[in-house]
């Protein structure tokens, strides 16, 4: 479960920020989650309610967005959703493609007092 | 109330200390290998063939990964060749910081390849650098052809995939045609070996690529 050394950074990440700026109280934590980051957002949802307690982070917002995967083709140049981890062009079937998304897992903002 | 945009990678502290680390191996000049599997692939087992072929060439230096037992730092140091243990008391992969207090304990200006074997976990290992030069991602015939479409991310970041257990293939339903086909489409630039580290096949070739990639990367 390794949800839990990730949730750990975020939060170590997320009370430096909270210093830097002075804030005594976090109300709203939104986070970006890539669908293959290998990460899943209810198991960090559920390691973040343990680990936020006693912090001034506990009973804040943690809001997860996950982020679709997607490719683009190195043969005909288009876009497409990655499905089932297979990055195969759906219009011309080539294989050489770039992975443009799916691989985001960063804390994006994040309000408080 | 005030809102503030962080856009700051969860992993940051691990990519810190992983540059630092990265930094200091590549002064040092060592070839850095990531050795990574689900537990029981054979990690260990290829890491002893290779070492007591290679380690007359070359100054090998060994960071064992592990929950919590030393058994497999055991089996690397009856080769004779320095070994730091890591017991990661339960976490699931290696990381900078584990990775910082290990390298403290080795004589790094006497090493030429360090190879660091993972915590056996074929999913969020993949998820942290540890500074290696290349990643080895070894899959065994009695996981099942249909891992690398499964967890594609360790396959898709190594530069060699090792299949393990060749002679068991007549006891599984493994499909190495759809395993080469797979890997060709998750990974196309990667080197696949199929090996066994009862009959010796393959090991030969592992360690000929091995000396040939170092030299490369380190010419002397
Ligand atoms: N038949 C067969 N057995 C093998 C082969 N390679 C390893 N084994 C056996 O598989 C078992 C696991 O091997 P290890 O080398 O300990 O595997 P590992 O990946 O290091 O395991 P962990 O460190 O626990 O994740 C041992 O009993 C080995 O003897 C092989 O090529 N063929
Ligand atoms: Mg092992
Ligand atoms: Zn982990
Ligand atoms: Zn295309």
């Amino acid at each position: 479960m390794h949800e839990a050394a990730i949730v750990e950074s975020a939060l170590e990440l997320i009370l430096t920020k909270a210093e830097e700026h002075h804030l005594t109280k976090i109300r709203r934590i939104t986070a970006k989650v890539g669908e293959l980051s290998g990460a899943l957002p209810e198991a960090m949802q559920f390691v973040f309610q343990n680990a936020s307690h006693g912090t001034i982070a506990e009973g804040s917002d943690f809001i997860i967005e996950q982020v679709e995967a997607t490719a683009s083709c190195g043969s005909c140049g288009i876009s497409f959703p990655i499905r089932f981890y297979h990055p195969v062009c759906p219009s011309c079937g080539g294989l050489d493609n770039q992975v443009l998304t799916g691989y985001e897992l960063y804390i994006d903002t994040m309000e408080g007092d | 109330m005030s809102s503030i945009k962080v856009v700051t990678n969860i992993l940051k502290v691990n990519d810190e200390l992983t540059q630092q680390n990265k930094k200091l191996m590549n002064e040092k000049g060592l070839y850095v290998i990531n050795l990574m599997s689900s537990p029981g692939s054979g990690k260990t087992s290829i890491l002893e063939k290779v070492i007591a072929r290679l380690k007359d060439e070359v100054n090998i230096a060994v960071i064992e990964g592990d929950l919590y037992t030393t058994k497999d730092a055991e089996r690397i140091e009856a080769h004779g060749v320095p070994v730091v243990q890591i017991n990661t008391e339960g976490g699931c992969h290696l990381d900078g910081q584990m990775i910082r207090n290990a390298l403290s304990h080795l004589n790094l200006d006497e090493t030429n390849l360090l190879i660091i074997e993972n915590v056996g976990n074929l999913i969020c290992p993949a998820s942290f650098e540890l500074g290696e030069d290349l990643i080895i991602t070894v899959l065994s015939t009695t996981e099942g052809n249909d891992k690398p479409q499964k967890y594609p991310r360790m396959f898709e970041k190594s530069g060699i995939i090792i299949l393990n257990k060749v002679d068991l293939v007549p006891y599984t339903n493994f499909d190495k045609d759809e395993f080469h086909k797979d890997i060709r489409e998750i990974n196309p630039k990667a080197k696949v070996l199929e090996t066994s580290c009862i009959t010796g096949q393959g090991i030969d070739e592992l360690c000929a690529w091995l000396k040939e990639t170092i030299s490369i990367s380190n010419p002397v």
